[in-house]
């Protein structure tokens, strides 16, 4: 090979490298970007309700994430009930349905006013939750919950038994269902 | 040196060493590529999770091979869903041949054992229990499916048993279920002027090994093997350990009978030890039997004035 042609195919060698760094360097700067758009959010209240942006929600959604990353197993599934019951406490009930797995919503909620109904019925307002057992069969877990009523509940009294049941399919996307109170 | 000497320096240093400072060029942009490529890869993390369903409940250290665990999983769905599906021939057909002969030996003892464990279809979880050598044991959980109950109105509960795994001389996978392990001939006896005790062979399921015994009386008078008047009649020695046998049918031979017994003992097939002897510690050759429901004082008498008392012990592994 001439000494002009290795030349040039080098300085090909070169230049395509410096567009491929300058390919990377744009993505690295535009995630950069989108990060910084993300981590803007409103909240805004209007008659005496908080509403937030979409932002809000997705931050919200991965710093939830991030947490789980680093809980345990246990700690997980704790946590996935304790935000389930924060959803419903914060009436946020369209969430909080959309956590249910499919089977369970058409055997007992088939559309979200009925849960919602349900949820009005017989979750506190403002939960304590104590966590007794835990068992695992295979990918899904069962828990038992006792979910007291702060405000309502009588000082003595106990508070109300449930089964929590749940399939982890990926960090934070679960199918959950629970023990229904039937009349 | 003014500004034309130092030009031309650099220039003859460049024209002398441009092959060099070309490759350092390329490898330092190569390098910054790849530094680049990596700031925009986030792994993922990895989250705790202690399901393992192909790593041994026994010994956490085992694991069975990649190339028999989507195999055994298969296995298992397959039988599964024909079961759930009423397809208990099919079912039945997917059993090795052992496992047939002498767990089911009929295709209604199948049935009575899956009325047992799963009749109504059910959600199944698997877990690599012991791994033996060449044999792989599972431990299958089955459910109703309360992810899609939540436990309304009912309580937590499942069924399980043990499916073993083995490769067969073909190179295919057979399964054994409702905790069958094996069958084993085993076809060892001792004896003497009175009496001979044959082991004919010995079924192994996860928590108990039967042994099929054929008992000669060699004499005219009866023999008492077992009926629980003396203690330990009947045990199993193991390496570390004797063990008795399970409840069982009295053992008496009349004059000159042959009897075939089963006999079973407690002994779990991944607990690392081995069995033995059978011992059969207090056998009796009596005028005759004094029968079930006799007194005591007449079972006292009969024993002193025995025509032979001895032990005898037969080995249970070659």
């Amino acid at each position: 090979m001439k000494k002009n042609e290795k030349s040039k195919i080098l300085l090909a060698i070169i230049i395509l490298l410096i567009l491929l760094i300058i390919l990377v360097s744009v993505q690295g700067l535009l995630k950069e970007k989108e990060q910084e758009e993300l981590n803007t959010y409103n909240i805004v209240i209007s008659n005496g309700i908080i509403e937030t942006d979409a932002n809000y929600e997705e931050i919200a959604k991965n710093t939830l994430t991030e947490e789980l990353q680093g809980m345990s197993e246990r700690d997980r599934m704790e946590t996935y009930i304790s935000n389930f019951i924060n959803l419903v406490e914060n009436k946020k009930y369209e969430e909080a349905y959309n956590l249910l797995y499919d089977d369970f919503k058409t055997n007992y909620f088939p559309t979200a006013g009925q849960f919602q109904s349900y949820a009005e019925k017989y979750f506190p307002s403002m939960a304590s939750l104590e966590f007794t057992n835990i068992e695992r069969n295979g990918d899904v877990y069962v828990l038992w919950v006792t979910i007291t009523d702060l405000i309502n509940g009588k000082k003595d009294e106990a508070g109300t038994e449930y089964n929590f049941v749940i399939r982890e399919n990926n960090v934070n996307d679960i199918d959950l269902s629970f023990s229904v109170i039937e009349e | 040196m003014n500004f034309v000497d130092l030009r031309l320096k650099i220039k003859h240093f460049f024209r002398k060493n441009k092959k060099i400072i070309f490759v350092i060029v390329i490898v330092w942009l190569f390098i910054f590529f790849i530094n680049q490529v990596l700031k925009l890869y986030t792994p993922e993390p990895e989250i705790e999770d202690t399901y393992e369903p192909h790593v041994s409940v026994i010994d956490s250290s085992q694991k069975v091979p990649e190339k028999y665990q989507t195999n055994i999983e298969d296995l298992i769905e397959e039988y599964v869903s024909y079961c759930n599906n009423n397809d208990f021939d099919k079912a039945y057909n997917m059993l090795s041949k052992d496992c047939k002969e002498y767990a089911y030996p009929t295709y209604e003892d199948f049935i009575d054992h899956l009325k047992i464990v799963m009749y109504t279809p059910k959600k199944y979880s698997i877990q690599n229990y012991s791994n033996l050598d060449d044999m792989y044991i599972y431990s299958i959980s089955y459910t109703d499916d309360f992810l899609a109950t939540g436990l309304t109105n009912t309580e937590y509960s499942y069924t399980e048993e043990k499916m073993a795994f083995k490769e067969n001389e073909d190179g295919q996978l057979e399964m054994s279920v409702g905790n069958f392990i094996k069958h084993e001939n085993i076809n060892l006896s001792t004896e003497n002027e009175y009496l001979k005790i044959d082991v004919k062979d010995r079924i192994v399921n996860y928590a108990t090994e039967e042994y099929t015994f054929r008992f000669t009386n060699r004499t005219n008078y009866d023999i008492v093997i077992s009926d629980y008047v003396e203690e330990n009649e009947i045990t199993l020695s193991l390496s570390n350990e004797v063990r008795g046998a399970e409840q069982h049918e009295d053992i008496v031979l009349g004059s000159n009978e042959t009897k075939d017994v089963k006999i079973v003992f407690s002994k779990y097939v991944d607990d690392n030890d081995s069995s033995n002897f059978i011992n059969f510690n207090n056998i009796r050759v009596l005028e005759d039997y004094y029968g079930e429901f006799s007194e005591n004082t007449v079972i006292e008498d009969k024993i002193i004035n025995a025509i032979a008392k001895f032990s005898m012990n037969v080995a249970v592994n070659r």
